[in-house]
């Protein structure tokens, strides 16, 4: 199969250069497909490759940086709206991914889609932080008083909350992975940095959140995207010690595996550089052969083809395989099992939409 | 080249196989679709609309045949941008109109070069009458009947774009989309325009949809610049209309409220707008629904502006 173009401007982004109309036709679908078209514009204009994009597609570029731009802006409101209302309760939250690498001027910010903010607030003071941010305006969606507890007792986070006047989304962490996962660490051991009186995770700690989250998915729709910031995030080690410390703390949050298919895929996928020695030290952590030799076939397909574009059996498999193993990886079996039992006969009953109506 | 030049049979094979490439407003579409009335429903009313065959694409998009169980007994059709759904599907003899409004969210969503305004709009002198309104003001009767029999020309029907450093409208010339009893009215008027077969039971009811003049495809980007904003409302004991003037404030903020973009362009989007009113003025007009002289009446106003 050759590779896709984004894929080549992704790892090269000169290779744009030599685009034919109909390349450029093709990509610029692509970019809509993966949602990464404000990214390439922030690429194209440090690269200073923007004079290459044929005139007549160039404002579908502009157009995304000028929304992810707006989102950008709007966020950094919410923060302030955020960090008030907790201040009453004395809880400084963490910010998480997207809002996180903003607050850290890191280049993953730039042509990033915000849609939401993610906060991370310690287990013992979810109670009160919820109660702030509910008088503050935050509102939790209609739902099931199972889906309720189902949150509270084995997700992460808490249901989505939504501000009732500016209508922004947030998502509230009490753990970085869900409770029930292979690979759940203790919150208490996450270390922190401080922007300019905004608390974020370290940058060692954003890396493995991004990749844990993006390789404990059980659906990749925006796969490539969140490789592509996992990518930049990675090019921000630039020494030694950046790196070594990365391999430390994964190990020390018991997450080396997927630290592995991080550093695998992202070098494999976008030819992040990554030290030799790197990709060395973390072959310790690589599963037995035949798990290899699956993960192997399965997640460059995936990643680099969402599910609802395939067409390709090959690619719909490796989609299923690795949805079953996202579910795998967060539940085992025998909470699995009777979660999605009483999902299902809640749809088939109408019961959901009768509880959520009342 | 324009689309009537392929007959029925070619334009659905082509829709069905590579699709057809045309202007639509001041995008270029490429369409694609198996379903059989899509090719002739596009022959009526964008019958003269340019195909590209060559050059650039803005908006990919597919009418699909929704799969599933339900296409035996009730098919369903899908909107696709670059692949992605971001509708339902509906029943497929709506397939046109949902093409429209497909169209519309394409440029909505996408197109952040100049603030888009929820609003009709047309030219006449030079200059451009916007006509903004809720649902059921009557803003596309009215817009059909300037077009129809006042000489004006079409800058679009649903989004009124404002270049944001001129204040000056961008075309965006596609079908006018009529609804309800605006359809039987429209029909009446003598346009010369192919409208489509009426669409029943949408979500906005009834939906037929009346083809772009020539003239105005042709000039999709001949600006205009401002004139009139007026704010229509249909009230059948009016008797002859009544027209007030607006204050520029409120008819700012009615237009910043009526905007997809005005949140995201936001300075820039404040900017458009007051290019715009410095130079527009603004009604509040309310008619009785005797069209020729609504239209007589608001062709007096662009006389003087």
């Amino acid at each position: 199969m050759s590779e896709r173009l984004i894929v080549k401007a992704l790892k090269t982004p000169e290779q744009a250069k030599a685009f034919s109309d109909a390349q450029w036709q093709t990509f610029l679908s692509e970019c809509y497909q993966t949602g990464l078209l404000a990214r390439f514009f922030h690429i194209f204009t440090k690269r200073q490759l923007l004079q290459h994009i044929p005139t007549a597609l160039l404002w579908h570029f502009q157009s995304a940086d000028v929304v992810s731009q707006a989102h950008r802006r709007d966020i950094r409101i919410e923060v302030e709206h955020i960090e008030r209302a907790l201040k009453m309760v004395g809880i400084r939250p963490v910010f998480l991914k997207g809002v996180a690498y903003d607050l850290a001027h890191d280049e993953v910010a730039e042509g990033r889609v915000f849609s939401d903010v993610d906060i991370f607030i310690s287990r013992p003071e979810l109670d009160s932080a919820e109660h702030a941010l509910g008088l503050h305006g935050w509102r939790q969606g209609k739902m099931t008083a199972y889906d309720r507890s189902y949150y509270r007792r084995w997700m992460h986070e808490l249901p989505p909350m939504t501000h009732r006047e500016r209508g922004m989304a947030l998502d509230v962490h009490h753990s970085l992975l869900p409770v029930t996962c292979r690979y759940a660490f203790d919150a208490k051991e996450l270390q922190l940095e401080d922007f300019q009186g905004h608390l974020v995770l370290a940058l060692c700690d954003r890396i493995i959140h991004s990749f844990c989250h993006l390789l404990m998915e059980s659906e990749f729709e925006k796969g490539l995207r969140d490789l592509s910031d996992l990518d930049l995030l990675f090019r921000l080690c630039a020494d030694n010690d950046k790196w070594e410390m990365l391999l430390f703390r994964a190990e020390q949050l018991g997450v080396g595996r997927l630290c592995f298919y991080a550093l695998r895929y992202s070098q494999l996928i976008l030819d992040t550089p990554i030290p030799e020695a790197v990709l060395q030290q973390s072959q310790r952590w690589a599963p037995a052969s035949f798990t290899l030799q699956a993960m192997d076939w399965a997640f460059p397909k995936v990643l680099v083809n969402a599910s609802s574009m395939a067409v390709s059996r090959r690619i719909k498999m490796a989609h299923f395989v690795l949805y079953l193993r996202g579910h795998w990886l967060r539940m085992p079996l025998y909470l699995l099992a009777p979660h999605l039992a009483r999902k299902a006969w809640m749809r088939i009953s109408g019961r959901d939409q009768q509880e959520t109506a009342a | 080249m324009i689309l009537s030049n392929y007959s029925l049979a070619e334009l659905h094979g082509k829709l069905k196989a590579t699709g057809v490439c045309f202007r639509t407003g001041r995008f270029v579409s490429r369409v694609r679709s198996s379903i059989e009335n899509v090719a002739s429903d596009l022959l009526q009313i964008y019958a003269g609309a340019e195909v590209c065959e060559e050059g650039f694409v803005d908006f990919d998009i597919e009418l699909a045949p929704s799969g599933g169980y339900r296409r035996l007994f009730k098919p369903q059709v899908n909107f696709s941008f670059n692949g992605y759904l971001p509708f339902q599907p509906l029943p497929q003899d709506q397939s046109l109109p949902l093409m429209e409004w497909g169209l519309n969210w394409c440029v909505s969503n996408h197109f952040q070069q100049a603030l888009v305004i929820h609003a009709a709009v047309v030219e006449k002198y030079g200059k451009a009458l916007i006509l903004p309104g809720q649902p059921g003001a009557g803003k596309s009767t009215l817009c059909a009947a300037l077009v129809s029999i006042g000489g004006f020309r079409l800058l679009s029907d649903e989004l009124t774009i404002l270049d944001c450093d001129s204040g000056h409208i961008l075309p965006n010339p596609r079908p006018i989309s009529l609804k309800n009893k605006a359809i039987k009215i429209v029909a009446g008027l003598p346009s010369g325009l192919n409208m489509s077969r009426t669409v029943e039971d949408t979500q906005k009811g009834s939906v037929a949809l009346l083809q772009a003049p020539q003239i105005s495809l042709a000039s999709w980007d001949k600006e205009a610049l401002p004139g009139l904003v007026i704010f229509p409302r249909f009230k059948a004991d009016s008797e002859g209309g009544t027209l007030q003037d607006l204050s520029k404030g409120e008819a700012f903020l009615q237009l910043a409220n009526q905007s997809f973009n005005y949140p995201i362009l936001a300075e820039r989007g404040f900017k458009a707008i007051a290019r715009h009113l410095d130079q527009a003025h603004c009604y509040r007009f309310e008619y009785d629904g005797d069209l020729n002289a609504a239209v007589d009446a608001l062709d007096g106003l662009m006389r003087d502006v």
